[in-house]
């Protein structure tokens, strides 16, 4: 079943949805220039269509009524007066312009929960505005207009800015606009230009729809530099500010901002690991230095086995690997040995690498809506790495629990819904009954009284996991029952879990239950958490025929549980 | 996603290339002006010829009728005025012009 979008504009974007008929449901848009009426009308066939994504590609000349005659609103006070609701942290809509401000406003009030809206940004464009006196107007307008899909934004974290500048940049106004199209029908843009806005959308609709991965393996010679770094005092590398040097330096600065986004970065090299490290420490013209990579297997062995042990030690899937590596051999290696591994083919030329990453990075990694916590992905993964070896040090698996002086905090889910609903829809192992829920859905349970809604973070001596598991306790039975239970894999193995669980049953006890149950619903994925329950000493009442089994316990009778974790702020 | 992608479309190209007969000209340009509307209207090559009718295929409605005087303008340089654009009935029309 294909996806289900809809494209409104204030322009004609007949033509583009017809391009897109093709790969999508999309809806029937009774002509145009009336995107905020279908939007807040409740009754239109738009809202019985029900889209899970909405583009709104929008004209900003049309939005002003063409009202250029701006005499003097240059250097106008700015009245920002506040158009939000009281309430939390403030987003002041910094937009002066009457008619923007109006648009703005009642868009703010169309933005449903549960779907998902893109809203292009502005290019100021038409047969008149060659002749504007002020140059620096079209400019003007656009950062208004910026500014308040910024507003929108922060007031709902289901707004995204679809890139039409984008677009029109590359293309250039000349090859965008067609004022014939426009005189016959109102198609303000070429055909070109549509099938860039149709591409585009397909390549969102995808990263909405689609799961991205989270690591990309780099080689090292002739893939980061040209050259090989063990010869370097023969040959020196290709690094630097001109020629074949530049080209290997802007694919590192690709990689930089990939990192920023949350992509962990990780090496499979063949090299002696102290000749590349001082390539990477010490090279005056290298981008990426030693700690923008999480992980590293600089050895003679083969790249696959290398790619599988990375996996093991970082606790994820093959199939969220990328691999990049110049050597046509390497990569067949890989794809024969490892093929869940993403393996994509090279450039010829190195001054292609900048760009080939870009779409690497748009096709494999870029997510619609980084969250605070993915910026930190790269950080806790290198974390990991640094628990890791501290493991290989310490002997006694209990006396190394202690030294990692675990800490653990009980949050108030509605300050992080947008977390909570990530967690509980994108953890597959420790996830006891596997119910997925949407913000929407998970926005009830939240208020429902008879719903207890658990929300916790972990840290420990070597930085923070971030917020980690999650659970949804029933009350409504003869005695309350865990009916979904999520723990993020960054804290596996190291019996968080049991620490969690303490918390809630204290928490029900002190509330008066006698009784605590627990449910797991086997699915392909949770197999390591089967026996959990039978871990931590509840008993099992009741078993179903495809493997669900339930479980209870008295909440007097609870074992003690995990006494080196430690419990921050109010219990 | 292959299905759009094709050919990137080059600003204004010109009409009379360099050493090309009267008629060979002609003949260039109709091929181009075909292939044009093929790609417009989205159907396999073959389907438009010189007496294709608007009325013959779908997908040649007002909105494909649009884009197609749309870019005969701005790939082929062929401006058909605004009066004349949405009495064209067909290829005919489109190649009597020229």
């Amino acid at each position: 079943m294909s996806e289900k979008i809809a494209v409104l504009s204030n322009v004609n974007m007949s033509y583009v949805i017809r391009l897109l008929r093709k790969e999508y449901q999309v809806y029937d848009v009774e002509g145009y220039g009336n995107e905020l009426g279908i939007l807040m009308n409740g009754q239109s066939s738009y809202h019985a269509f029900a889209p899970k994504i909405t583009f709104l590609i929008v004209d900003l000349l049309e939005v002003l009524g063409h009202e250029l005659d701006l005499h003097g609103i240059l250097t106008q006070e700015e009245d920002t007066g506040n158009l939000g609701e009281s309430g939390r942290e403030e987003a002041r809509l910094c937009v002066t312009l009457p008619r923007l401000r109006d648009w703005f406003g009642q868009m703010d009030h169309c933005i449903l929960p549960g779907r998902i809206y893109y809203i292009s940004d502005a290019w100021l464009w038409g047969p008149e505005t060659g002749a504007l006196p002020e140059a620096e107007l079209p400019q003007y307008l656009e950062t208004q207009w910026l500014q308040g899909l910024v507003w929108l934004r922060q007031r709902h974290e289901n707004v995204r800015i679809f890139p039409y500048r984008q677009i029109i940049g590359s293309l250039g106004e000349e090859n965008s606009f067609s004022l014939k199209t426009w005189y016959l029908g109102k198609i303000l843009h070429t055909s070109e230009a549509q099938k860039r806005l149709a591409e585009e959308i397909c390549r969102l609709v995808e990263t909405e729809t689609g799961v991205p991965k989270k690591v990309l393996l780099v080689d090292l010679d002739n893939t980061l530099w040209g050259g090989l770094a063990g010869e370097r005092e023969h040959t020196p590398l290709e690094l630097s500010e001109d020629h074949r040097g530049l080209a290997y330096k802007n694919a590192q600065r690709v990689l930089r901002l990939m990192t920023q986004s949350g992509v962990v970065l990780g090496i499979v090299s063949k090299n002696n690991e102290e000749d590349a490290l001082t390539v990477i420490r010490e090279h005056p013209h290298m981008v990426l230095r030693e700690e923008d990579f999480v992980i590293r297997r600089i050895n003679w062995h083969p790249k696959h086995e290398n790619i599988r042990e990375i996996a093991d030690s970082l606790n994820l899937g093959l199939d969220a690997m990328v691999f990049w590596d110049d050597s046509p051999a390497e990569r067949e290696l890989v794809r024969q040995m490892l093929p869940q591994v993403e393996v994509p083919d090279f450039p010829e030329s190195p001054e292609e690498l900048a760009s080939e990453l870009v779409k690497l990075y748009k096709m494999y990694f870029r997510k619609p809506r980084l969250t605070a916590e993915d910026r930190e992905k790269t950080r806790q993964y290198a974390q990991n790495e640094q628990r890791h070896q501290l493991e290989e040090q310490v002997g006694d698996f209990a006396q190394y629990l202690r030294r990692l002086q675990i800490q653990a905090e009980s949050l108030d889910p509605e300050r992080h819904m947008e977390r909570l609903v990530q967690l509980v829809n994108k953890t597959n192992q420790f996830n006891l009954t596997t119910l997925r829920y949407s913000l929407e859905e998970m926005q009830k349970i939240v208020a429902n009284s008879s719903k207890r809604v658990y929300l916790y973070r972990v840290e420990d001596c070597f930085g923070d996991y971030g917020i980690v598991s999650a659970a949804i306790v029933d009350l409504t039975g003869e005695a309350p029952l865990i009916e979904e239970w999520v723990m993020s894999c960054r804290v596996m193995g190291k019996q968080v879990e049991d620490a969690l669980l303490g918390h809630m049953e204290t928490d029900l006890l002190a509330a008066g239950y006698g009784q605590l149950r627990g449910r797991y619903v086997p699915t392909a994925k949770n197999r390591p958490v089967e026996q959990l329950y039978d871990r931590l000493g509840y008993q099992m009442v009741a078993q179903g025929s495809r493997g669900e089994k339930e479980y209870c316990i008295l909440l007097a009778d609870r074992p003690h549980r995990a006494d080196h974790v430690t419990w921050m702020g109010h219990v | 996603m292959e299905t759009f992608k094709e050919k990137r479309t080059a600003p204004r190209c010109r009409v009379r290339e360099i050493g090309q007969t009267g008629v060979e000209m002609k003949e260039n340009i109709k091929e181009k002006i075909i292939a044009l509307i093929t790609e417009i209207l989205q159907v396999p090559e073959g389907m438009v010829t010189e007496n294709t009718l608007m009325e013959d295929l779908e997908a040649w409605d007002s909105v494909a009728q649009v884009m197609i005087i749309g870019e005969l303008e701005s790939r082929l340089g062929i401006s058909v005025p605004l009066d004349e654009a949405m009495e064209m009935t067909g290829v005919a029309d489109i190649l009597g012009r020229l």
